[in-house]
């Protein structure tokens, strides 16, 4: 099983959508290629939702759930980092089970009426 | 000034998504203006974060082709789960202001948000959402948070710190 260290590829913060990029791009060909990989976070501290949202949830527009529980593994992970991505893989998997017209729809927002200050 | 360092990395974690708004949606023309203080007295955080770009509402509406919605439903629209005006369609987004919230919420701090015409204060008690007849031109976010670990809790449900096991 090949490891992937994040912390080498993007240092102590993992917050940005640039590096989530980053992290996408050496994980899709490996998973394209059916090798299982571990995600290494350790040395990894701050964790925010645009990286994980790119680096990781984006893996479920190209693969199944089934795929990733197979393939995927992780390491070192916080229990703010835990709770940061399952939260993302949730979303991902929502997102991608919409159409473009749907992710628009804003009535189940708006049903409580605003107030208003003048 | 001495905070919890799980706590000084959640902070920076949730609040990094309000400099990701304003330098990556804004289109401000002077970029972003930011000014911070910790005050010991009340053991607090404030933190302001300002742009002079487009606006929450404008920008919602412009992305929902719905431009008959008030400035306050366009903001209670940003705050729910999973939305977002991120043009890169092909990509999940949308938790930040979510997680951000949540974490006001919980630390017992506050959020107040001015965006064009509309104004939201979210706090322990819940969220607030206006419409404003004097409109701000651009978004000015201020942040409110104790620094006191007592006060806030990581997790609203239960995580297992023991495995690393992740379920897509």
């Amino acid at each position: 099983m090949n490891t992937i260290s994040v912390f080498d590829l993007v240092g102590e913060y993992a917050i940005t959508v640039e590096d989530g990029q980053k992290v996408y791009d050496i994980i899709k060909p490996e998973l394209d290629a059916q090798n299982p990989l571990e995600i290494d976070f350790a040395n990894v501290s701050i964790y925010a939702s645009p990286f994980f949202n790119v680096g990781i949830g984006q893996l479920l527009r190209d693969f199944s759930s089934d795929d990733l529980n197979r393939l995927v593994n992780f390491a070192h992970l916080s229990a703010l980092g835990k709770k940061t991505l399952q939260r993302v893989i949730e979303n991902a998997k929502r997102y991608y089970s919409m159409t473009e017209e749907e992710r628009r729809i804003v009535d189940f927002v708006l049903n409580e009426s605003s107030e208003s200050e003048t | 000034m001495n905070v919890d360092r799980r706590l000084s990395d959640e902070i920076v974690d949730k609040v990094y998504e309000i400099y990701d708004n304003a330098f990556h949606h804004a289109n401000s023309p002077v970029g972003v203006i930011s000014c911070g203080q910790y005050y010991k007295s009340k053991n607090e955080i404030r933190l302001t974060v300002i742009d002079f770009g487009v606006g929450i509402p404008s920008k919602v509406g412009q992305f929902l082709n719905r431009h008959d919605l008030s400035a306050a439903d366009t903001l209670r629209w940003a705050f729910k789960r999973g939305t977002t005006t991120k043009p890169s369609a092909s990509k999940p987004g949308g938790l930040g202001l979510d997680f951000l919230k949540e974490f006001i919420q919980l630390n017992h701090g506050f959020l107040e948000i001015y965006s064009g015409g509309g104004f939201a204060r979210i706090d322990a008690n819940g969220e607030h959402y206006f419409n404003r007849t004097l409109g701000f031109g651009g978004t000015m976010v201020n942040i409110t948070l104790i620094c006191d670990d007592k006060n806030y809790r990581i997790f609203d449900g239960h995580v297992d710190d023991s495995s690393d096991e992740i379920a897509f």
